[in-house]
């Protein structure tokens, strides 16, 4: 529809009808409603509006004579008074109505086919912060926030370079919320980025709150329990993941940038293990991916070993261990999976509590009720140091999505333990494992570069990557394979 | 694997280091502790030498698979006959294969569940521990090609590290004296015990099975 209005009073009839009279909607007529300048107050630099634009077209009514000149009123006219740079002219009431909730003000002349808005955007943000889930010792030590801008503006400061490429679409019917699509022209694989344009294109949903939203809609299997893309909260983690050809999506509103392609060993790879160097970095990362797999594994293999194949065991420990648990009234898989259970609540109780408090809390529920629990008999000490091992390994690894992911599996191998001892955790790991060896991201196999098998590619797995290394990991398929190379003396 | 970001999962094709996984996985992990043990019986110290045997027994039919794929270039075992012998005694011939295939699978089955009966679970009935199996069996199977040939590369370098960790440990009580016997048995003793242990090699038919679905380098 185009903008066809004779009056100043028929526009905003109009547009106050299509808003259902929202009373953030603020009308200024101006020079005997000749001109009338509109905005939502909510969304817009409300002094900037008030002093950049009707401050400054107010002082065309001041001159005397402006009513006998009135038909002398043109954009030109408007445009040098007002200093704001970023304008646009539009002539359908769509563009008119997205330009207002995403902050512009509009300016319409009386009978004019064509409206201006002027970029007066101002959004209620937070300050940056230190990172709350990703923390790492060394490194840039901010994190993405809310604002779209602030988070194109920290990796654009990492990237210094026109190969930057920043794409934007708009997704969500009614949020209008915008996505923006990054990477590095030179060494992206096109057809990834052909598969995020074309994912992206692929939906239509009233409204995207969060980058998560736009997670599970670019999927390659959504209902995989896998976490098929990456999500990161640390700008130096966007920006290595476009240094090695993979796809970053901000999404306005979301603290949280998606990488794609992901691959499950990336999942535990953080970036202070480039910031310290060859040996200390590869230690940080064996036992962080050892802490992982410790926390996934060892209620399971727990089960298996003592409540249904203790002949595995040396006598000494297994005597020990059956000593613990001579008290304990519950088969071992009700303690067990009760004590899961318990931390589980726990653990998502103290998201929820006020920083103040859960910290003592913590402590008091970890201490009081684990030794209450173990007098009163419910449960062994062991069952506790397990539990507690497991709890705290869980949160080794630097991606929250993963350790949720096990955090899951770990009650089936439980399960699959108490049945069938080893036989059974043997068998509910090679399902799950096949699961995960199935998944691709982007294209790429989950488990790359252990399946399939690339040589070059386990050299950044369990032990770090030297930053020297000439040639950058084709895992994901960059076009550009040079990575680093010694300059010459004479250089 | 394809590149291809949209690229169906389950398509049928694999690369070459993904099948030559499959083929090791398939060697390391097929019954090698009781081939060891035949091998002792039939041969004593120097049962080595059987593998030997049951990899010489095996050269033909390591021709015969290179033979027939530069023959029948891109043909799996199945097409090949039906081009080399027609088709109702291919048809035959293929169903024979099959059963025999699948008996030895069965055997093969029935040997892990004994393994497990005996040593693991012996107060779980039979037809459990044959259900979790088949299960296992079944979930692999429904993933089809692709998902067995990667199972088996991530699987290959820990199942090799934990295959030469048990031939450290059994190598413990070792002494030269048990290897200095090169040739302590009757030929005829060798070629008994290279043809007990020649099914070791079995996975191999695996190369021929399976050669027709690996795909050509895809470069960027």
């Amino acid at each position: 529809m185009t903008i066809k209005f004779s009056t100043t009073k028929e526009f905003s009839a109009f547009l106050s009808k299509e808003f259902n009279n929202s009373c953030d909607l603020k009308f200024e007529t101006l020079l005997n409603d000749i001109l009338v300048i509109v905005y939502l107050e909510t969304v817009v630099n409300n002094q900037q509006v008030e002093a950049e634009i009707i401050g400054k077209l107010k002082t065309l009514g001041t001159e005397r004579n402006f009513e006998r000149r009135a038909h002398a009123l043109t954009w030109d006219l408007v445009n040098s008074l007002i200093p704001l740079k970023e304008k646009s002219a539009l002539t359908e009431v769509d563009e008119l109505i997205t330009e207002l909730v995403n902050g512009k003000a509009i300016i319409f002349i009386a009978g004019n086919p064509t409206v201006y808005s002027f970029n007066t955007r101002g959004v209620v943000q937070r300050q940056l912060k230190e990172p709350a889930i990703e923390r790492t010792v060394r490194g840039p030590q901010v994190s993405f926030n809310e604002t779209i801008r602030d988070n194109l503006a920290l990796i654009r400061q990492g990237i210094k370079s026109a190969d930057l490429v920043l794409q934007n679409t708009v997704a969500g019917t009614r949020s209008n919320t915008e996505i923006i699509i990054c990477y590095l022209e030179s060494l992206v694989n096109r057809q990834v980025v052909a598969a995020v344009q074309q994912r992206l294109a692929a939906f239509e949903i009233d409204g995207i709150i969060d980058s998560g939203y736009v997670e599970q809609l670019i999927s390659d299997n959504p209902y995989s329990v896998f976490p098929l893309t990456q999500s990161t909260e640390r700008p130096d983690k966007a920006i290595m993941a476009l240094l090695e050809g993979r796809v970053v999506i901000l999404v306005d509103g979301s603290p949280q940038a998606i990488i794609v392609p992901v691959t499950l060993n990336e999942l535990y790879q953080s970036p202070e293990d480039y910031y310290f160097g060859l040996w200390v970095g590869s230690f940080l990362r064996f036992f962080r991916i050892f802490g992982n797999n410790l926390a996934v594994a060892l209620p399971g293999l727990y089960v298996a070993l003592v409540g249904v194949n203790p002949e595995l065991l040396p006598i000494r420990f297994a005597l020990s261990i059956s000593g613990s648990r001579a008290g304990v009234a519950v088969p071992l898989i009700i303690e067990i999976l009760g004590m899961e259970i318990v931390i589980e609540v726990f653990r998502e109780a103290s998201l929820r509590l006020p920083n103040s408090l859960s910290q003592t809390l913590g402590v008091a529920a970890g201490v009081i009720l684990g030794t209450a629990a173990i007098i009163s008999g419910m449960v062994s000490t062991s069952t506790v140091v397990v539990v507690v091992i497991t709890a705290i390994a869980s949160f080794s690894g630097p991606d929250y999505s993963i350790s949720l992911t096990w955090r899951i599996l770990k009650f089936i191998l439980i399960i699959a333990a108490a049945f069938l001892g080893l036989y059974g955790l043997t068998i509910a790991g090679i399902i799950i494992l096949t699961n995960a060896v199935c998944q691709n991201s982007f294209g790429i196999p989950y488990l790359a570069p252990w399946s399939p098998i690339n040589f070059r590619g386990l050299t950044d797995t369990v032990m770090r990557r030297p930053l020297w290394l000439r040639r950058r990991l084709a895992t994901y398929h960059p076009t550009d394979k040079l990575r680093f190379q010694k300059r010459s003396k004479r250089d | 694997m394809s590149n291809n970001p949209d690229g169906n999962p389950n398509q049928p094709f694999i690369s070459t280091s993904v099948l030559v996984a499959l083929l090791l996985v398939n060697l390391l992990g097929f019954d090698f502790l009781n081939e060891i043990r035949e091998a002792a019986q039939s041969s004593g110290a120097s049962g080595y030498w059987t593998i030997v045997v049951a990899f010489v027994l095996f050269i033909p039919v390591f021709y015969l698979i290179g033979a027939f794929q530069s023959r029948f270039p891109g043909k799996n075992l199945f097409e090949v006959a039906q081009l080399a012998i027609g088709q109702p005694l291919a048809t035959i011939g293929n169903i024979v294969f099959l059963l025999i295939f699948i008996g030895w699978l069965i055997v093969a089955i029935g040997d892990l569940t004994d393994l497990v009966l005996n040593y693991l679970l012996n107060q779980t009935p039979l037809w459990v521990v044959l259900l979790a199996i088949l299960i296992g069996i079944g979930y692999l199977a429904l993933q089809g090609l692709v998902g067995v040939s990667r199972l088996a590369s991530f699987i290959l370098i820990p199942t090799l590290l934990i295959r030469i960790l048990m031939q450290l440990f059994a190598l413990q009580n070792i002494s030269l004296t048990h290897l200095l016997p090169f040739v302590s048995s009757e030929p005829i003793d060798y070629l008994i015990g290279g043809l007990k242990i020649a099914n070791v090699f079995l996975p191999l038919i695996t190369l021929f099975l399976f050669c027709h679905y690996v795909e050509e380098p895809q470069k960027i």
